[in-house]
């Protein structure tokens, strides 16, 4: 075993060379041949050694933040404790709660509401806006600050800004609306329209996806485009028989980075609607929240974290087998 | 000649990486602990159970170095003062405040998992009773027996402190008081005498009050509500109850808390009247985002909008004050107590107050800060002067009426009611489940249908009352 226990190292000599055995016991002339000879580390198991060294800070970073905080939670889920007075074991019950448990259900409805809504708009719009900004249009470099800007801003931040712009009665949307003639809802304080935005203000964060689409769009050949030009082809034709389909496995990189991040909303919901009115805005992360640190019920709270990272998991599984029908890589062949 | 080895730039690379990750981890490193001078008489305590400790040692002198921690709210006026005093008093003791932020209850008992919870915790309501039944503050039974005279306890109003800071399961006394706030009810005296309607009085009633927020509703053009007859939070958990009581209900049976009281008669019949205040008549502001849509209480009621304000003293007090001190052409306005319900009058009587950590290295310490805060330096700088609330003990009533009442007596506004509120005996302190958080959840779920924009009817709280029945009966 190598120095830091892993697989040996290659030591296969340089071309000319014989190859070189480590551990070989090769007397040098002179000695004994009882008394191994020193060989020193080759350079490549020196480089090796290093590359592990500076990944180390990341590497026992994951270890106990992240890989050992999911273990801890995953036993937590077969637990009943508040961490304060103690650990129960419940086996299952905190599974089977969960299927008894109506806010649960709830939670999981209002999030899938959530991502059907948000990811297409998010994937549709940023497609838009990247687009037009791979055009040649004056100040292009400043539109495309401009459009990446709000994505940057803190998650708190956004929220309160929009909650004041989603005020019914001295709100910019409403006061927008009113100008040409439309009663605006009351937004975060109705029941029906509060799920809807806060998937308005969603796109609030295109900019991260346009720039994806942006640099997709610009690694397209643009030979492609000749070639389909000479061919008689229109610029619609062109768009969606050589750009989409060619920018396929970053719409497919937005679908699934965008998805994730729908399914584990919380932000908007904690601070401009605390899940309400009425849990219309109740997520899941939000309700997993609520388990844990308002009602210390942290072993159900887990079994509600392994819940959503298992229905996110099947997600992405299923969008992962189902690109093979409708993303295109370059140079793949397809039969 | 033998060659010296240069350094090439992979080695400069390497060696440099090396020396920022070895001064990254240097940074993250915790500093090295202050000389502390050998404790000579540290008290002792021992905790013999769950949320309570043993009897305390005789007091000591404080080891010299000792940090007192103190978690309240930020940008108060008077808390400097009252550490500086404290410390001057209490050489070696050094008082550390820590300001709260937003959902500070959370993040004082995810420190009380951590342990490393503040010494002293400034909460109030549920909260008592939710850290208590986590045993994560201490019985301060034992600390006001050894400490305190009969003079001196009497000195608070009893429904206030202690009753209201005492587990009634267990005993347990979970704090000291640091002022009460009291809800009443203020009013647009411009309004009333527009419309020829007396001004609210002592004797008024749930019918007075009604029939007066139907006559002070001002609609214009179109329908749009210019003024509206009243405003009571009834969306709030702790807000709607005083009426609740005042028909003789309860939220939480006072024999048993995990049983919810809101599908009984008395309760039903209190929500009703506000349910048709709400949406029959249509007199009160619809929600708060309306009230803060309108710009917040303080000109809401001043710029004549709502006509009477059911709020509390910390509102009244401070933002209508200040909101009347700032507006070009105020209102006159004048307080009342609260309309009498067919079972008597009630009001919301906070219970904030002081709560000492568990683990906390110094509780004697804690306990004689807490003590101190109750007394007069701070009550007048900070509760009276700065907040306009009541102080808890009745010797400091005098400071609330040279300070706030005689002001404001004359130019009409007699704020003379809270004190007199509470020698009337009338506000209680919340009620809490004994698992307030679930129980929240579903109390609020039901006040949004009943309150909010699906207008249900009241009978939502007695399948809310079922649900929780079951919250806190489920282990």
């Amino acid at each position: 075993m190598g120095l830091t226990g892993l697989a040996e190292p290659n030591l296969s000599g340089l071309p000319g060379q014989r190859k070189v055995d480590a551990c070989a016991m090769t007397a040098l002339p002179g000695q004994s041949p009882s008394r191994p000879a020193h060989r020193s580390p080759s350079y490549r198991s020196i480089e090796e050694i290093w590359a592990y060294v500076f990944l180390s800070p990341w590497i026992i970073g994951f270890l106990i933040f992240t890989a050992g905080a999911m273990l801890f939670s995953l036993g937590l889920t077969f637990f009943k404790t508040d961490l304060l007075t103690g650990y129960h074991f419940v086996g299952l019950a905190n599974y089977g709660a969960l299927l008894h448990d109506e806010y649960f259900v709830k939670s999981l409805r209002v999030t899938a509401f959530y991502t059907l809504g948000a990811v297409p708009l998010n994937l549709v719009f940023s497609l838009t806006i990247a687009t037009l900004l791979n055009q040649p249009v004056a100040a292009r470099g400043l539109w495309r600050t401009i459009y990446y800007l709000p994505s940057v801003l803190s998650g708190v931040a956004v929220a309160i800004l929009w909650a004041w712009m989603f005020q019914p009665e001295f709100g910019l949307i409403n006061g927008a609306l009113e100008m040409v003639g439309i009663r605006g809802p009351r937004w975060i304080s109705s029941q029906t329209w509060a799920l809807p935005s806060l998937i308005i203000m969603s796109l609030w964060g295109v900019g991260g996806s346009m720039l994806i689409y942006l640099a997709g769009l610009q690694s397209i050949p643009t030979h492609l485009y000749e070639a389909a030009e000479i061919d008689g082809a229109g610029a619609r034709q062109r768009y969606f028989n050589i750009t989409l389909p060619m920018l396929s496995p970053t719409i497919f990189f937005n679908l699934i980075m965008n998805m994730i991040g729908a399914f584990q909303v919380f932000t908007g919901s904690f601070i401009m609607t605390k899940g309400g009115p009425n849990n219309a805005t109740l997520t899941l992360v939000l309700y997993l929240y609520r388990s844990s640190f308002e009602q210390f019920k942290f072993g159900y709270a887990s079994t509600l974290a392994w819940a959503l990272f298992l229905i996110i998991l099947l997600c992405t599984v299923v969008t992962i087998r189902s690109s093979a029908a409708w993303v295109y890589y370059e140079g793949q062949l397809r039969r | 000649m033998e060659q010296v080895r240069k350094l090439n730039r992979r080695d400069f690379l390497r060696w440099s990486a090396m020396a920022a990750a070895a001064s990254a981890l240097a940074a993250c490193a915790p500093a090295a602990p202050a000389t502390k001078v050998a404790v000579t008489s540290a008290p002792a305590e021992a905790t013999t159970a769950v949320g309570a400790t043993a009897a305390p040692q005789a007091t000591a002198a404080p080891a010299a170095n000792v940090e007192l921690r103190w978690a309240d709210w930020p940008d108060m006026v008077g808390t400097k003062e009252a550490a500086d005093k404290f410390q001057q008093d209490n050489p070696g003791v050094t008082v550390t405040f820590e300001a709260f932020g937003d959902s500070f209850d959370q993040k004082l008992m995810a420190q009380c998992v951590a342990g490393t919870a503040p010494d002293v915790l400034s909460i109030f309501g549920y909260m008592f009773f939710a850290f208590a039944d986590k045993g994560q503050i201490l019985d301060l039974k034992p600390f006001v027996d050894k400490n305190m005279t009969k003079g001196d306890v009497d000195d608070f109003f009893p429904w206030h402190w202690p009753n209201g800071f005492t587990v009634p399961e267990t005993g347990q006394l979970c704090g000291m008081p640091w002022k009460i706030n009291i809800t009443a009810l203020a009013f647009n005296k411009d309004a009333f005498d527009e419309v020829g309607v007396a001004y609210p009085t002592e004797s008024w009633d749930h019918a007075n009050y009604a029939d007066a927020m139907r006559k002070l509703l001002k609609t214009g053009d179109g329908g749009k509500v210019e003024r509206y007859g009243g405003m009571i939070p009834a969306w709030d958990q702790a807000r709607f109850l005083c009426h609740v009581q005042a028909y003789g209900g309860h939220m939480v049976d006072p024999k048993d808390r995990t049983k919810c009281l809101l599908g009984e008669k008395e309760a039903q019949e209190a929500l009703e009247w506000l349910r048709k205040a709400f949406w029959d008549d249509k007199v009160l502001v619809p929600d708060w985002g309306q009230v803060s849509n309108l710009g917040g209480i303080g000109p809401v009621f001043i710029q004549g909008k709502c006509a009477t304000v059911e709020e509390g003293l910390s509102a009244i007090g401070y933002d209508l004050i200040e909101a009347t001190k700032s507006s070009p052409n105020p209102i006159k306005w004048g307080v009342m107590h609260m309309p009498k319900g067919p079972a008597g009058r009630f009001a919301l009587g906070s219970t904030d107050g002081y709560a000492i950590y568990k683990n906390s290295k110094n509780a004697e310490l804690a306990w004689k800060f807490s003590y101190f805060l109750s007394q007069d330096l701070y009550q007048k700088a900070n509760v009276i002067e700065y907040q306009r609330q009541l102080p808890p003990r009745r010797s400091q009533f005098k400071y609330f009426d040279e300070i706030v009442v005689t002001p404001w007596q004359e130019k009409g506004i007699d704020m003379s009611i809270f004190t007199k509120a509470l020698e009337m005996g009338y506000p209680r302190p919340e009620e809490a489940f004994v698992k307030q958080q679930e129980s929240g959840v579903i109390l609020q779920e039901a006040l949004d249908k009943v309150f909010g924009e699906a207008r249900a009817p009241v009978t939502e709280f007695i399948a809310a009352a079922e649900k929780i029945n079951a919250a806190n009966k489920a282990s």
